[in-house]
């Protein structure tokens, strides 16, 4: 039925064929989808918006560039995505300082309404953001908290994250494992942790 | 204080700043595009990508490697750390065989390599180096990377630095063509390059040159482009390029 054609929406894999192309507009479109998503991650990596926002950029330019070197699996962009994403969270200095030009060429932000309640809501965005991350830093190895903060954080299925990480499915499950059994034990060492979800900061600055 | 270790913040980004973000994506690799299209630049400086600047003091070497790596170690060694440190990233080029040393001195080192962009040159001094990847001269080996980037159809690329006030380097890759290459200061020198065969072990037939001039101290800017122009003459002395413009960060 051409009007169902017409009216669908192209799905990733169709995109990335185009962008694959040459296709900017095709690009642009994975950004729009995309670009909210990859930020959320960068931010809870890093418990910096701005930061978040130029890892951002760069995990685009970076999937630009890398686009002729891949083959996506299974036609699923997200999964290739965070994995940039990751690698450039690990390193992020030397990917900002890689994009360091590009990065000097962005103009300054539109201006915003309602710019004191947004700034006050990104302050305590990256505080609460800052001790959650400090606390995984505690307790998790880094291959652990990435694992973790795909799938528990970005909902991405272990198959998905082992896409992303380039890792057996099973090696995601593992740490995924370890992560949440560590957390756990966290959880039940520390007085006034409820029922395995929250720590309590505090109980572990002594 | 609570933290909610398994519901984090989840905010998104603000829209102006995300269509700022998209704009400024759209208009850059926009350019990535003029910049295959058009060579000069790219001639001189190599892969932009790779571009960096001793001057700007970038510390590869202990911001990833650590302290590992003392003044006095094989700079051929230190530069291949850097490269198995690369090779971790999915944001480096892909080293592909061994790094070889083309020539070095008592404090410095010219050390070429081939990687998935393509031929890539490192000059190196202890604990940093300027590095250029994919330099786009005929004969290279294959951006795999890019590999619907048009074939290279220029003789001579190269970069260029000031390692320290006194002296300029510029260096690169040349056609297994080229017999010589001069290059013209923007002092008004005209200066030639020392012209080296590759080592067996890169499997290639491209030369490398290399000039290290001395200039004037602190006449400019580290970062400032030096060199105004590459010629490339063959054996017959019959110039094969001349590229005199369009260069520079």
């Amino acid at each position: 039925m051409s009007c169902m054609t017409v009216n669908s929406s192209p799905d990733d894999g169709d995109l990335w064929t185009r962008a694959r192309a040459g296709g900017r507009d095709a690009f642009a479109e994975l950004f729009d989808r995309h670009a909210n998503t990859i930020y959320s991650y960068c931010f809870r990596r890093t418990a910096e918006w701005s930061l978040a926002e130029d890892l951002t950029s760069v995990v685009f330019l970076e999937a630009w560039r890398k686009r002729h070197a891949v083959e996506l699996a299974e036609d699923k962009v997200l999964p290739w995505l965070f994995g940039i994403a990751t690698n450039v969270v690990r390193s992020h200095r030397r990917a900002r300082r890689r994009y360091e030009g590009a990065l000097k060429r962005l103009p300054p932000p539109e201006r915003q309404l309602d710019v004191a309640e947004e700034l006050v809501q990104r302050i305590d965005d990256e505080r609460q953001m800052r001790d959650i991350l400090e606390v995984l830093e505690r307790v998790l190895p880094r291959l652990e908290q990435e694992a973790f903060a795909l799938c528990a954080w970005q909902g991405l299925s272990s198959h998905e994250a082992s896409l992303a990480l380039g890792v057996p499915e099973a090696t995601v499950r593992t740490r995924l494992f370890r992560a949440r059994a560590r957390l756990r034990d966290l959880t039940q060492s520390a007085s006034g942790g409820v029922d395995g979800v929250s720590v309590r900061k505090d109980a572990h600055e002594s | 204080m609570r933290v909610d270790v398994f519901n984090p913040p989840d905010p998104r980004m603000p829209a102006g700043h995300r269509r700022q973000r998209r704009a400024h994506f759209l208009s850059e690799i926009s350019a990535v595009d003029r910049s295959f299209a058009g060579p000069l630049r790219r001639l001189l400086w190599g892969s932009s990508r790779r571009r960096v600047g001793l001057a700007a003091a970038l510390l590869v070497l202990v911001g990833s490697v650590g302290t590992a790596i003392a003044v006095g170690t094989d700079l051929l060694t230190q530069q291949k750390r850097v490269h198995a440190e690369d090779a971790k990233s999915q944001i480096a080029p892909q080293p592909e065989g061994d790094a070889v040393q083309i020539d070095a001195g008592s404090d410095w080192s010219l050390v070429a390599w081939k990687s998935d962009e393509g031929i890539c040159l490192d000059y190196a001094v202890p604990g940093n180096y300027i590095s250029a990847c994919g330099l786009p001269v005929v004969g290279s080996p294959p951006n795999t990377a890019a590999p619907d980037a048009e074939a290279p159809t220029h003789v001579v690329a190269g970069l260029q630095t000031v390692p320290d006030s006194g002296t300029l380097v510029v260096a690169g890759v040349a056609a297994s063509t080229v017999s010589r290459v001069e290059v013209e200061l923007d002092d008004g020198r005209m200066l030639e390059g020392r012209l080296y065969n590759a080592p067996a072990a890169l499997d290639t037939s491209l030369r490398f040159f290399l000039l290290r001039a001395t200039i004037e101290p602190g006449a400019t800017d580290a970062l400032e482009p030096r060199a105004r122009a590459f010629q490339a003459y063959d054996a017959s002395g019959t110039l094969l390029e001349d590229v005199s413009a369009g260069f520079g960060p």
